[in-house]
Formats: C-alpha cells, sequence, structure tokens
C-alpha cells in the first residue's frame, strides 16, 4: 500500500490557494487593514506633528508616519497601515505561488504510483517561511511592492519545489513533509495575529508617550511666554527643570528643550523602528485589547483567526488517522 | 542636481503640510483650544497670523521690529490682514522697536495707527520676556503670538490664553499711550 501522498490533500490544498488568490487584490486588503484605531492614531500623530512645528524635522515626520504604516505622499489622502499591507500581500501570494507548484507535483502522483520523495517541496517550504519571517521582522518593508521582490522569490520557491518531480531528494519523511506544508500557512497566520497585536500595542504606547511630551511642552512654553514668573518655572516636570536653572539664559533654555523634546522623539523611533513582533508580550496586549472598546474588524479578525486554528487543529487529526 | 519630477514632488509635500498645518490650527482656533503650540519659518508663520486674523473680531496688537519683514510682505499675511481690516470696528495697533516701515497700504487706513515704542517702555518689554529681540502679537486679548526669534521667526501661540494675551495687551496699550504722545 503506497505511503501518504500530496495527491491526497489536492482539495485542501486547493482551498487553500483560492484563499492565496484574494491576497493578489489589494483594495480587499486595504479595507482589512484599515481601521478605527489606525484612524485615531493619525488623529494624535498630526496633533503632535503641528504641535511641535519647530521641534520635528521632516525626517523624523516622515519617520513618525511610517512607524504607524502610514503613507503620505502618494495620495492627498493618508494611507493606512500601507506596510502591514504590503507585507500580508507579499506572503500570502507567495504562498499562493507555493500551493500551485505543489498541486502541479501532486497532479503526476496516483492513488497506485510508486511514492515519491519530497526533500525539494521540503526545501520550498523552508524557504517560504524565511521568507515570510523576513517580510514580517523588517518593518520598512516598500521594496515589497517592487514587481521583482515577488517575481524572484516565487520563481524560485516555484521551481525548487517542482524539482521534486526530477529529483528523488529525501530529507524526512513525506508525513512530516505535509505537516510542514501546512505549518508554513500556520506561521503566516500566526505572524498576521502577531503583526496586528504589535501594531495596536505600538500605537498605544505612541498616544501615550506624546500624551506626556505635549504636557511636558505645555509646561514649558507656558513659562517661556513669561520667564520671569518663577511659579511657572516651579512648576515645571522635573524632566524639563533639570535642563537649565531658572536664572538661565533663554536662548540657552530654549536650545535645551528644542533638543530635549527632538531626542524624546528620536528615542521613540529607535526603539520601536526595528523592534517587531517577537519582543511583545502578547497575552498582555490581548487582555488590554479585550478590555479596550471592541471594533467589529478586530472582533471579526480573531474570530477568523480562531476558526482557522480549529480547522488546523482537525486537519492535524485526519492527518494522524489517514497515516 | 534634483529632477522636475523630484522638485516637484517636494513642493507637493510642502504644500500638503501647509494645508494640513492650516487646518490643524483652523481646528485649535474652532475649538478654543488653549494648547500652546510652537510656529517658526515664515510660511508657517503666516499661516499662523493669517489664523488669528480670520479669527479676530476687533483689536490687533502687535509689537514687531519694523513692520517691513517677509512676513509683512507675504501675500497671504496681506490678504488675511486686509480681510481682517475690511470687518466693521477692527483695530490694528503696531508698535516698533526700530523705525516704522510699514507699507502705506496699511498706514493710509484709517483704523490702523503706528508708532515707534519709546526706549524705556521697550525694555519693559524686554525684561518681561528676557529677550532683547523679541515680537509679540495678541488679537482680541485672548490669542497670541510671541515671537522668541526673530531671525528664523520661532515663536509660540495660543488661541485661547486670555491670562497671557490681557497682559501682553496691557504692557502693549501702556507703550502705546506714551508713543502717541
Amino acid at each position: 500500500m503506497p505511503e501518504l501522498q500530496l495527491i491526497n490533500f489536492l482539495t485542501i490544498f486547493q482551498l487553500l490557494a483560492g484563499i492565496g488568490l484574494l491576497f493578489f487584490y489589494d483594495d480587499i486588503l486595504r479595507k482589512i487593514v484599515d481601521r478605527e484605531s489606525r484612524k485615531r492614531c493619525l488623529g494624535i500623530i498630526n496633533e503632535l506633528r503641528y504641535t511641535f512645528q519647530i521641534e520635528f524635522s521632516a525626517s523624523d515626520t516622515k519617520l513618525l508616519y511610517r512607524l504607524v504604516d502610514i503613507l503620505l505622499t502618494d495620495s492627498q489622502e493618508p494611507r493606512y497601515q500601507e506596510y502591514f499591507k504590503n507585507t500580508v500581500s507579499f506572503c500570502g501570494k507567495l504562498y499562493f505561488v507555493f500551493l500551485l507548484a505543489v498541486m502541479f507535483v501532486a497532479s503526476h502522483e496516483s492513488p497506485c504510483s510508486p511514492n515519491m520523495n519530497y526533500g525539494f517541496i521540503l526545501i520550498a517550504d523552508i524557504l517560504l517561511v524565511i521568507a515570510i519571517v523576513i517580510a514580517f521582522a523588517k518593518r520598512d518593508n516598500s521594496y515589497l511592492k517592487k514587481y521583482w521582490s515577488f517575481f524572484f522569490p516565487a520563481l524560485i520557491i516555484g521551481t525548487v519545489a517542482i524539482l521534486s518531480l526530477f529529483i528523488p531528494l529525501s530529507i524526512v519523511n513525506n508525513l512530516i513533509t505535509i505537516y510542514l506544508i501546512f505549518a508554513s500557512i500556520l506561521i503566516l497566520v500566526i505572524a498576521i495575529v502577531l503583526y496586528h497585536i504589535y501594531d495596536n500595542y505600538r500605537s498605544d504606547r505612541l498616544q501615550e508617550r506624546f500624551s506626556e511630551l505635549k504636557k511636558e511642552a505645555d509646561a514649558y512654553r507656558y513659562w517661556a511666554v513669561k520667564p520671569v514668573d518663577s511659579l511657572r518655572y516651579i512648576n515645571l516636570p522635573s524632566s524639563i527643570k533639570e535642563l537649565f536653572p531658572y536664572t538661565a539664559d533663554l536662548n540657552d533654555a530654549e536650545k535645551k528643550a528644542n533638543q530635549f523634546f527632538s531626542q524624546e522623539i528620536h528615542y521613540f523611533l529607535n526603539r520601536h523602528r526595528t523592534t517587531h513582533v517577537l519582543f511583545v508580550n502578547p497575552i498582555k496586549d490581548l487582555l488590554v485589547w479585550a478590555n479596550s472598546k471592541w471594533e467589529r474588524r478586530t472582533i471579526v479578525f480573531y474570530l477568523s483567526f480562531l476558526t482557522f486554528l480549529l480547522l488546523y487543529i482537525v486537519e492535524l487529526i485526519a492527518l494522524g488517522t489517514l497515516n | 542636481m534634483l529632477t522636475r519630477y523630484q522638485t516637484n514632488s517636494i513642493m507637493d509635500t510642502a504644500m500638503e503640510d501647509l494645508k494640513g498645518y492650516e487646518n490643524f490650527l483652523r481646528k485649535l482656533a474652532e475649538n478654543d483650544s488653549s494648547t500652546i503650540i510652537s510656529n517658526g519659518g515664515k510660511d508657517h508663520a503666516v499661516i499662523l497670523y493669517s489664523v488669528l486674523f480670520d479669527n479676530t473680531d476687533k483689536e490687533v496688537r502687535i509689537f514687531c521690529q519694523s513692520g517691513n519683514s517677509e512676513v509683512w510682505q507675504d501675500p497671504v499675511f496681506i490678504e488675511a490682514l486686509d480681510k481682517f481690516l475690511e470687518k466693521p470696528g477692527t483695530d490694528l495697533k503696531v508698535l516698533t522697536a526700530g523705525e516704522p516701515s510699514l507699507a502705506s497700504r496699511w498706514t493710509d487706513k484709517e483704523n490702523v495707527d503706528a508708532f515707534h515704542i519709546q526706549e524705556a517702555d521697550k525694555e519693559l518689554i524686554y525684561t518681561h520676556f528676557r529677550n532683547r529681540k523679541c515680537n509679540f502679537a495678541v488679537f482680541d486679548k485672548k490669542r497670541y503670538r510671541y515671537e522668541f526669534n526673530c531671525d528664523e521667526f520661532k515663536a509660540y501661540g495660543s488661541f485661547n490664553a486670555p491670562e497671557d494675551s490681557n497682559e501682553m495687551a496691557e504692557m502693549f496699550d501702556a507703550a502705546f499711550v506714551n508713543a502717541s504722545r
């Protein structure tokens, strides 16, 4: 009796490829990732950008928008979470191509044919996972919009997977390879969810830190308008008072305050620019999310994830039974 | 060297930025916000002035170096000030630290008065702000723009700060009386 074959899972591969096809439609993705919290975040950033008009350089402002995935220059209306959309789109499309290659290999099998070795499919699967991880780990992924950024990885992954037809390479047994094909889609979905959670987390931190910064700036400016008022100096937050004494030259005080606010922005940018989903505490953020106002899209998003997880577990059980 | 596309793109972004800034200021004015904003550069200064003029019903007091800076010559500023002075019952008082050199288009108007501030009053203003070279403008004793760096047009401003605005207006009025004698 032949061992487990890819052809046994052709229907589910077709279903998954159908889902992968949706990732080619940018408008659908844009609708999914544009959320109310993102719009609120944009409002806060705009407010801060203009409240700190002197302190923010043009490059800082650009970085700030990129940090919260807002694209400013391409249209009159800012677009939200463009980089997130690019990442999701790139990974989904790549998975689609991978599944096409897998189905192509499976179409050469029949229930009675001798077992094929899926070593190259496994290598293609590993390459796919690496591509997914890199795409999600790197925040600034505007390059993912370029045609070659999709074309070349897709070509490599597809070709490597199809090599299974011609070169019998055996790395692990076929059951594990099939498990790993399904695992890669789970990795993609988990990456999307973690990215989503991290985005919420970062937006919250941004709002918190900027609210504090605004309070500090208000207090400093209130004093700077009437620097002879000692009470206003006394009421300055300690973070500002540390910068200069009451009797300091005003130009010096201004320079130091300006530097302080610019540095705070830089600090925030640098801290959150390279950090990625791996450093987040998802449980804590899920709890924060659960206590906040529920957004319809967020609920749909998480329910879809849970449904997928359930289906995945069922699939795993079915795989085990078949074997 | 920048291509024409790059130059246009930079200009578009700058225009968008100024438009966004103006919308932000108009919203602050609409909401009577007491937030103190920072404002720098000629283009942004002109926009803040124009929004302040649009939201002033009666009187504007301006203490400046000569009344002939780049800001005073900017078409957006000229249009906003013209619009303000055309409103019935409005009044513009200007005090200059140096010799006043306001354009005749302003001094010819009945509701505009400009004088050279007396040295003692100038000292009082500089002591109040602890700044040897500064400008300020008060709008209806409620809103102000205080320019602490005249060379780069760097300033702080608020649309709802009656305490500071009143204080600046009182200081200005005392100096204005002395200058007009």
